[in-house]
């Protein structure tokens, strides 16, 4: 036996692995966790978003600033009522197989996503907003079924990059990356890295850097040491609790810098607005009240992070800032409220958390306490949590959920920040109107938002929603958390989107390093 | 040998036994995977196209019997997450998890056969004291946190080792010894105990009376009799190496059926959760079946059992 085991433990020892070259070391970035697939369509995680977006190439694209740039498209005309979009496709782009990135092939991609037969994990709004694609000499044609406002900003989402015909027709699209990126597929070790190359023949500014290698870590403390020890480059998310680490004047100062950036990540809580009391806005107003949305900030994100009082994130021009005192707890105010509702002496409630949210729920326990609200917390895993939180009414009146916390990012476009969360079609188990709130006024007025091309009366129509919103506040907004990257020293042109995925294909190493 | 044999072939029923009860287990589990991979934003009308296209929208006893079907042939289905076939998932995950597992098992017997031995020859001693306390220390301490302080110490401080990842022998270093540290802790206790209990007999005192050295009366013929129980144990385990070490792998991003085992359960990927669990299934009464083989061996009176 002991002779087997050894023979177990020689054979993997000798298997070869790969060596590179020191000179030609690849910038190495981790993520916490791996990417879902290689096929952009196919995927809702900003993870796997960061892994994808150094192979692929949108129409068009946001830059650093958050401004729209052309992409594979030179240039793009509305017809007068906006419902058709004429794309001007840029010529002499080729896929990483070789094949031409021409407009047949652009529209073969889009129509490919708005397939119902395909079925794309990542494609839902596009299937709702775009009646069809088709080609029109070197122009690619998108009908929409209705006007909507932040079409744009749709094409520059990853789940739209154009991906090669090839590749499709092969079925290699899920395990093997084939766009028009600066960077091509070159291995995907499952468990291990995905392996990427400069895309020597990029038709843009050719990368800097040799190569990428995506590693991941479920472990935060693993992240930050592997940052520390040079295993990785780059690592996204940061812990809050490790940034001081790398303080000016801390030792680990000289190894790393970590960067910030605002982000539309924004967690909240989901009240069942058809179970008592929490049916009476009153008591959800209370709710939303009583919390100390600073000390959130402060105390659980360690100040990386923005108080958020209203259903939009800051990305949204048309988003209301915290008030003056909003973002503080206003306990007079919320036992008021209360009282109105027939409270005052509180109530108990249940909420359902991921494992990782948890230490939230166990803030707003101690927030509510002075109220009589006792919060009983049901601590889920991931798969568990998405049973109980997207359960129907009937299910969650059963085991008494009164509340769900979680958090998602859908930066830019207002109608994908409210359309899912608020409007009656998307109760859940349909959507993620996971409080079941029902109101006509607020379903209208979202379409209207979303089909308005008039800035100054969408403008409008999203303060009524924002306004209306906080009268029947069908959800409790906590905070928007910052993303925190860390970044070796001597490496440059790194920067992370405002949905939290990483940006690497401009990095560059110093000469010193 | 016939009563192996017979157990042998009995191992395909047992495996028909266990792929309906994995897979009813694995479909009870809360949480949807076309949710999962949809994302919270995406309308029910995705869900259900997903669902369609995973197959999942088919009668669960219609979808076991397609899997039958198909695992008859060898093929155990694609991952749900990206579309692989699910032997060649785990098949390009096993040899890590071997390779760590079977390094680690190595290291505890090394270690903790000669340290049960010299623990039990000196029993009362400071040393036997010490050796227990440390085998204690070592069962009592989470994996876990003995993972991320190895990383600590040894990687980031004294940079003597990689932090993680499989690479050259150095990251085997920090993993193997982590996962070492239960079986080692075990093996030294069961030998003690095993190795004390032989001394006892009269006929150690007879090879002790006709001058045999302590140290040889030990290896020759405690060592052989207190093995059994060892041997079994260590046996066992050696099946659940296949389903690899789920902590160690994933603090120190070792690309094992672990770390695998850990992600398709996040994701709802049920082939691939079912073909690790069989093959972990099959690993276990495989072992089990070396076990019985091997004791007898030691053991005469196992073999005419």
């Amino acid at each position: 036996m002991l002779r087997f085991t050894a023979g177990l433990v020689c054979v993997a020892l000798l298997a070869p692995f790969a060596a590179r070259a020191a000179d030609d070391a690849p910038l190495t970035v981790m993520l916490s966790e791996p990417p879902r697939t290689m096929d952009p369509a196919d995927q809702n995680a900003t993870e796997t978003a960061s892994v994808l977006e150094p192979f692929y190439e949108t129409l068009l694209k946001r830059d650093a600033r958050g401004t729209i740039q052309p992409g594979l498209a030179t240039s793009w005309r509305p017809s007068a009522d906006r419902l058709v979009w004429t794309f001007s496709i840029r010529p002499g782009v080729r896929f990483h197989d070789g094949a031409p990135c021409d407009a047949a092939a652009v529209t073969r991609s889009l129509q490919r996503l708005i397939d119902r037969k395909v079925a794309l994990a990542g494609a839902s709004v596009y299937r709702a907003v775009i009646a069809s694609v088709r080609q029109d000499g070197e122009t690619v044609v998108v009908t929409l079924a209705r006007p909507y406002a932040d079409f744009l900003s749709l094409v520059t989402l990853v789940q739209s990059a154009i991906v090669s015909p090839v590749a499709v027709e092969a079925g290699e699209l899920s395990r093997r990356a084939d766009g028009t990126g600066p960077f091509r597929f070159v291995s995907w070790r499952a468990g291990e890295d995905v392996f990427a190359t400069r895309n020597s023949g990029y038709w843009g500014v050719v990368p800097a850097i040799a190569a990428i290698d995506w590693r991941w870590s479920p472990e935060p403390s693993v992240l930050n040491m592997a940052l520390q020890t040079g295993d990785a480059d780059v690592v996204i998310p940061l812990a809050p609790v490790f940034a001081r680490v790398y303080a000016p004047g801390q030792s680990a100062a000289a190894l790393a810098t970590v960067k910030r950036q605002r982000s539309a990540a924004l967690f909240w809580l989901a009240l069942n607005t058809r179970l008592k009391p929490l049916d009476d806005a009153r008591v959800r107003r209370a709710l939303g009240l009583a919390i100390d949305r600073r000390a959130l900030v402060a105390g659980l994100l360690d100040g990386f992070g923005a108080p958020a009082c209203h259903a939009l994130t800051p990305d949204i021009p048309d988003a209301l800032p915290c008030g003056a005192g909003e973002d503080r707890a206003r306990i007079d105010m919320a036992r008021a409220l209360l009282k109105e509702a027939g409270q005052e002496k509180g109530f108990s409630v249940s909420v359902v958390v991921q494992e990782p949210e948890e230490p939230i729920a166990e803030a707003l326990q101690a927030m509510w306490r002075p109220l009589g609200v006792v919060l009983s917390i049901r601590r889920q895993e991931a798969g568990v949590w998405v049973q109980s939180a997207f359960a129907p009414p009937e299910e969650k009146a059963r085991e008494e959920t009164g509340m769900a916390l979680t958090s998602w990012s859908a930066p830019y476009v207002s109608d994908l920040q409210l359309r899912p969360l608020y409007t009656t079609g998307n109760s859940a188990p349909h959507g993620a109107n996971l409080g079941f709130y029902n109101n006509a006024d607020i379903d209208r007025m979202i379409d209207a938002a979303a089909q308005d091309n008039q800035p100054a009366s969408r403008h409008e129509t999203l303060l009524a929603i924002q306004s209306t919103l906080d009268r029947d506040a069908p959800i409790v907004p906590l905070f928007t958390r910052d993303t925190l990257y860390g970044v070796r020293n001597g490496i440059s042109g790194v920067w992370a989107a405002t949905e939290g995925s990483i940006r690497v294909v401009d990095a560059r190493r110093a000469q010193a390093q | 040998m016939s009563r192996l044999l017979r157990r042998a072939a009995a191992l395909p029923l047992i495996m028909l036994g266990v792929s309906a009860a994995v897979f009813v287990a694995i479909h009870a589990l809360p949480g949807d995977p076309a949710r999962l991979m949809a994302g919270p934003q995406a309308p029910e009308s995705t869900i259900m196209e997903l669902r369609a296209r995973l197959g999942l929208d088919q009668p669960l006893g219609a979808q076991y019997l397609h899997f039958l079907e198909r695992a008859a042939h060898g093929d155990f289905g694609i991952s749900l997450r990206d579309g692989s076939p699910v032997s060649t998932v785990i098949i390009e995950r096993l040899p890590y998890s071997l390779a760590l597992g079977g390094l680690a098992y190595l290291l505890a017997l090394l270690v903790g056969v000669p340290g049960g031995a010299f623990a039990a020859a000196r029993e009362g001693s400071w040393g036997d004291r010490l050796l227990m306390a440390a085998t204690l220390v070592g069962a009592s301490l989470a994996g876990f946190w003995v993972a991320l302080l190895g990383m600590e110490v040894f990687a980031v401080r004294l940079r003597w080792l990689p932090l993680m990842g499989a690479g050259d022998w150095r990251h085997y270093v920090l993993p193997a010894l982590v996962l070492s540290l239960l079986p080692m802790a075990m093996i030294v206790r069961m030998t003690r105990a095993g190795v004390r209990e032989v001394l006892r007999q009269d006929y150690i005192r007879t090879a002790r009376a006709k001058g045999l050295s302590p140290w040889t009366t030990i290896t020759r013929h405690a060592l052989r009799n207190a093995l059994a129980p060892v041997i079994t144990v260590v046996a066992l385990n050696l099946g659940g190496l296949i389903s690899g070490a789920v902590v160690t792998e994933t603090v120190f991003d070792w690309p094992g059926v672990g770390r695998l085992l850990v992600d398709s359960v996040r994701y709802r990927d049920y082939p691939v959760i079912q073909g690790v669990t069989l093959l972990s299934v099959l690993g276990v009464l495989l072992a089990n079946l070396l076990a019985e083989g091997v004791i007898a061996q030691f053991d005469p009176k196992a073999r005419s059992a």
